[in-house]
């Protein structure tokens, strides 16, 4: 039979019987829009990781104590990274580019009777050059601040905004209370959507080691910039060897920015490939579901197949005409679920499901499924065209 | 023999039915010429159905030969008797066997689509065929909304539209009332008039005497 032909035989079968290749195509359907929903959402959450760390430097690395107090205490002994120390790693390196200390420290603030806590970071005043911080208002600590131990603070942005609500322009020369002592606003960040640095408040290192450290001394961190990308890994080991001579390096945790973005795009991907597979789950079910209704189908239709083999119709016409009736099931019922889906992405995008499809997931949610029609759909199309005419014929 | 439509020697059908054996057909010999009408008459379970069966490459025998049109297709592929099956024979079944989908014209025209031809080009020669049996009228009715008479002569003229060497009916009156049945031999007694060979099976003599030869079949020989 012409192509042409076998297709017009299929509509006209499929027409007659509206329901069952509804039902048979539901599995399908379900099946595209999970798929399509989940390479949503995996696109959403790469995008999400690298907006959050866009502003990052890939050439910094974090040095810092691991199971020190932050991790909830153990018996280790808690180092102090200090000034000496930056210097110590500056000192003939080839790969670093600069090297700072800060501190870290939780922080009770207040202002006008209000009183919240907030983490405070002691740092010198290159911190904000080497994160690409830039300022909504003022300036950033500056090296006099620093060496003077002036009581200066810079706000973030999420800070400034708790305390002195929406509009805080003219700030800068507030006095806020920091630790029982007076520091006068000199800035605030501008938002970058970051909650480690955006609900922050930053002193210079020296006034935060002398007024600001409890009686634990605050946490202590190092931050060095590789010369260059490429040698970041040279950089981490130098840092190590160097640090070893005065600390346990067991306990000293190294960290780059790059690998941090690495990780968090591994570790998304892996989310997208586990939803993945739930996805595929879903559209093997759909498969088999195609399966059964089809091989229901060739039963009630063995009568109607050995006709058409009585008068001649060949073996790959009959086995056309139940393939094509499976790929038109599968491929339709992709095509409905891209549909569905172009209209539920927009309304949960609403209601804050982070969903960002791309024409590829649908034209991927469709091949899926016209290969799982096909796949599912041969066992029972060759059952059919295998039927001796004979046989067929007598079936009641 | 140079007429001969069908030459079958000592055909033998043995059906398996668990551990036994049954010959149905226990060595038939038939011959028959362009342009004859035969009957093939037995009782039930005379094995004529078989036989028919055999006749229209639906069957496959166990042992014999068979000739159509001169050629042996005794050892003939499944894809070989397909064909044979769409071009040189039209079979005619007791219970009409049209596709309850289609309309009596999609139904004629099948046997023609199947050979890979447009529908519209063969739209014609379906018409044709159902003006034959007279009932041009009534081809874009399914076959529920026609009546078992009407569904017969649909069903001959599928058989008819592919110009087949040899018609064969299977009990083709079998599930009509008497003045459809009537009808529907007269037709056949037409349709051999206008040169077709036709090879008609019942239980009926009231319907075999209508033949221009009766064969009998009794218990899987011939009589």
């Amino acid at each position: 039979m012409l192509f042409w032909e076998i297709i017009k035989t299929v509509l006209i079968n499929m027409k007659s019987n509206k329901i069952r290749v509804l039902l048979t195509g539901l599995g399908i359907i379900v099946g595209a829009i999970t798929i399509i929903f989940v390479l949503g959402i995996g696109r959403k959450s790469t995008l999400d990781i690298e907006e959050q760390y866009k502003n990052l430097n890939v050439k910094m690395i974090n040095v810092m104590q691991m199971g020190g107090r932050m991790f909830g205490g153990s018996n280790t002994k808690q180092i102090r990274f200090s000034k000496e120390d930056a210097t110590y790693l500056m000192q003939d390196s080839e790969y670093l580019d600069d090297v700072e200390t800060m501190l870290t420290e939780n922080a009770s603030i207040t202002y006008n009777k209000d009183t919240a806590s907030y983490s405070l970071y002691g740092v010198m005043n290159k911190y904000a050059e080497m994160n690409n911080y830039e300022m909504q208002y003022g300036e950033f600590i500056s090296e006099e601040n620093d060496t003077n131990k002036e009581k200066v603070v810079v706000l973030g942005y999420d800070t400034a905004e708790y305390f002195f609500g929406e509009n805080f322009e003219d700030i800068t020369g507030t006095y806020i209370t920091l630790g029982g002592k007076k520091f006068q606003i000199i800035g605030v960040l501008t938002r970058r959507g970051e909650t480690t640095i955006d609900e922050v408040v930053y002193v210079p290192y020296e006034t935060c080691k002398k007024y600001l450290v409890g009686s634990r001394g605050g946490m202590t961190r190092i931050i060095a910039f590789a010369t260059d990308v490429k040698f970041v890994e040279q950089a981490k080991e130098e840092i190590l060897t160097k640090l070893g001579e005065n600390y346990d390096v067991n306990t000293i945790n190294v960290r780059d920015a790059g690998s941090r973005v690495t990780s968090a795009i591994e570790s998304a991907n892996t989310m997208t490939l586990m939803l993945m597979s739930i996805a595929v789950i879903v559209l093997i079910v759909g498969g088999i579901g195609i399966m059964n209704v089809l091989l229901v189908s060739v039963r009630e239709r063995t009568k109607e197949i050995g006709i058409l083999k009585a008068i001649g119709t060949r073996k790959k016409d009959i086995l056309s005409i139940f393939m094509i009736e499976a790929i038109f099931i599968s491929v339709g019922g992709a095509a409905i679920g891209v549909a569905i889906s172009m209209i539920l992405v927009p309304i949960l995008s609403g209601f804050g499901v982070g969903v960002v499809n791309s024409t590829d997931d649908f034209l991927i949610a469709i091949a899926f499924s016209l290969i799982t029609g096909v796949f599912f759909g041969y066992y029972p199309a060759k059952k059919a065209s295998d039927l001796k005419p004979i046989d067929a014929l007598r079936y009641e | 023999m140079a007429n001969s439509v069908i030459h079958m020697n000592n055909i033998v059908k043995t059906y398996e039915m668990g551990e036994e054996k049954v010959d149905v057909l226990k060595g038939v010999s038939i011959d028959i010429n362009e342009g004859e009408f035969v009957c093939i008459l037995g009782p039930s379970g005379s094995g004529k159905s078989t036989l028919m069966n055999i006749i229209g490459c639906i069957d496959t025998l166990s042992h014999g030969e068979y000739y159509l049109d001169n050629e042996n297709i005794t050892t003939s592929n499944e894809d070989k008797l397909t064909e044979i099956r769409n071009k040189r024979i039209g079979f005619i079944f007791q219970k009409f066997n049209l596709l309850s989908k289609y309309d009596a014209l999609y139904n004629v025209a099948l046997p023609l689509l199947t050979r890979g031809r447009r529908y519209k080009d063969v739209v014609d020669e379906a018409k044709n065929a159902l003006r034959e049996v007279g009932l041009e009228d009534r081809m874009n009715h399914k076959p529920n909304e026609l009546s078992g008479g009407q569904q017969q002569r649909v069903a001959i003229a599928r058989a008819l539209v592919g110009n087949p060497d040899i018609l064969l009916a299977d009990e083709p009156t079998g599930n009509l009332d008497s003045k459809s049945g009537e009808d529907v031999i007269h037709l056949f007694k037409e349709l051999n008039k206008r040169g077709h060979t036709i090879v008609l099976i019942t239980h009926d003599m009231n319907v075999a005497k209508n033949a221009g030869r009766i064969i009998s079949i009794k218990d899987g020989l011939i009589d």
